[in-house]
């Protein structure tokens, strides 16, 4: 599959690690979509975050980071995904969901479903994550999260680091065209006892 | 003697990684392990169940028969970022 263009959607903790790995791996155009700003709570996860970039929108940092290492093809939507920008999604290629909760999550589905587009689904929780490719049609989130009660989150650098590679793995395969080896595939990491499962969905 | 492997959530709630119980189905496990953690059928039903790889919605649900040697997996998945 061509992937000339891809979307982030959460430029947090996830969303740091997956922006870097996307510019390393030569995709040519990224959209970078977050309406927060960094905070001391992000410090101990999140690449960007900084005492520089404190109150800084998230978006605009990447966005500045990488044109300092020389990428120009950047655009970055310092707002919340949502109705008023669903439409963006038409510009891209895939998108990486990297926001952190389960409501942002189901909107994205919904959103990618509307409109024909293959997401890369990554979460965590601890030391516990896990990532996935959806295609339109498979509504896996909505499975995932049907009864999901939102609690504060316990999140690491090191499971974010993961979950982030894992995402950005799935989409080298999606380039690749081995499509049949992630399709309905969830592949689950354990930084605890330091295993990982592939389970169909 | 099925062989349960907790996953996320499941494991920071009630500490184990892995248990051997003695169920024939998914329901009488789910029974066991609210009885073996003292807990609640909310505090189960919240999570995925996957027996051998394959989610019980895929099989029979709750009914899903198991036998000796089956692995299930307790799934919850993160939504943190």
């Amino acid at each position: 599959m061509r992937i000339e263009s891809v979307m982030v959607i959460g430029c947090g903790g996830l969303g740091g690690f997956v922006i870097e790995e996307l510019a390393r791996l030569g995709i040519q155009n990224l959209v970078l979509v977050d309406g927060d700003v960094f905070a001391e709570s992000n410090m101990n996860r999140q690449l960007e975050s900084g005492l520089d970039t404190l109150g800084k929108n998230k978006a605009l940092v990447y966005k500045s980071r990488l044109e300092r290492k020389g990428r120009t093809h950047v655009t970055a939507v310092p707002e919340f995904f949502s109705e008023d920008n669903a439409s963006l999604l038409d510009s891209v290629d895939v998108v990486m969901d990297c926001v952190d909760t389960a409501k942002a999550r189901l909107f994205i589905e919904k959103k990618c479903e509307e409109r024909g587009k293959i997401f890369v689904h990554g979460g965590l929780e601890g030391s516990f994550g896990q990532a996935c490719v959806c295609f339109p049609g498979d509504k896996t989130l909505s499975k995932f999260y049907a009864n999901h009660t939102e609690q504060p989150h316990r999140t690491n650098a090191f499971t974010v680091a993961t979950v982030a590679s894992l995402q950005v793995a799935l989409l080298n395969k999606l380039m690749a065209d081995e499509t049949e080896e992630i399709k309905n595939k969830l592949v689950l990491v354990d930084l605890d006892s330091f295993t990982i499962d592939v389970i169909k969905v | 003697m099925v062989t349960v492997r907790l996953f996320g959530a499941a494991r920071v709630n009630f500490k184990d990684r892995e248990v051997r119980i003695e169920a024939s189905t998914v329901k009488e496990l789910v029974d066991k392990l609210i009885a073996k953690y003292n807990s609640n059928i909310k505090s189960w039903r919240q999570f995925m169940y996957y027996v051998n790889d394959v989610s019980i919605e895929d099989l029979k649900l709750y009914k899903t028969p198991l036998k000796d040697g089956d692995v299930v997996m307790v799934v919850s998945l993160g939504t943190g970022g």
